[in-house]
């Protein structure tokens, strides 16, 4: 890899940051489903690393911004606590049955549940 | 929203991320908002704490298959950390109206990706 390529891929990883951190802040979920297409596309990196490094990455983001939040007195802590704990059963779950499911009409059912939850959420 | 049905539905959120491949938060925002009468400003922040725990459990797994780039990680921080805390007082300095119109339209662009994606994940 020559210097100016070299130059090329760290902007983009330091534009990477920006956008997601400003996502991931502004709307409380992690941006994983925007960071991993990136890393992918943009950095050519392999899927299962993409997913790996994502996760370190959201980690951090979300304990920055965390503070903030609370700040405003807007964290309930044992609420977060168990929708971590079994969030993490579930993640757990999810992807020892994942290679199992079709996940083709999965996101299909769930892009319609999606859409009507926006809805919801924006005419209501 | 009693302590089962938070476990509950960080369960579904965990599962269908899990599987989906995108974030817990997704559903659990507008599960918090809709389903539990939260303020919007209080479930993201509910949101964003779930997330820093569940993706810290992620990343030790992942790191320990040696699938974590940390040399990525290293460029991709410093200005995901400053747009982070930045994203995070925007949001808290919104209007929870406002902010909940911004998120139904994050859900709904995800929608649309879900819908006509080819789903390559």
């Amino acid at each position: 890899m020559n210097t100016s390529d070299k130059i090329r891929k760290r902007v983009a990883l330091i534009g990477i940051g920006a956008f997601d951190g400003l996502f991931s802040g502004l709307t409380g979920i992690g941006g994983g489903a925007v960071i991993v297409p990136l890393l992918v596309t943009a950095l050519k990196i392999p899927q299962h690393q993409a997913h790996g490094t994502s996760l370190a990455i959201i980690v951090l983001i979300a304990s920055a911004g965390v503070p903030v939040y609370a700040a405003q007195e807007s964290v309930d802590w044992l609420l977060a606590a168990e929708l971590a704990a079994g969030s993490i059963a579930g993640v757990v779950v999810g992807a020892k049955i994942m290679p199992r499911i079709r996940a083709d009409h999965l996101r299909r059912a769930f892009g319609v549940f999606l859409a009507l939850v926006a809805i919801r959420m924006l005419f209501s | 929203m009693d302590f089962g049905q938070s476990v509950l539905l960080g369960a579904a959120a965990g599962l269908v991320g899990g599987i989906m491949g995108i974030g817990g938060g997704m559903i659990i925002v507008p599960a918090l908002v809709l389903l539990a009468s939260l303020g919007q400003h209080e479930a993201q922040g509910v949101s964003l704490t779930v997330v820093a725990i569940t993706s810290l459990v992620g990343a030790v797994a992942h790191y320990r298959q040696g699938t974590v780039r940390l040399q990525t990680v290293a460029w991709v921080v410093p200005s995901a950390v400053i747009c982070g805390v930045f994203g995070a007082q925007l949001a808290t300095d919104l209007d929870a109206d406002v902010l909940r119109k911004v998120f139904g339209v994050v859900v709904l662009v995800m929608s649309l990706a879900m819908l006509l994606g080819k789903g390559s994940e």
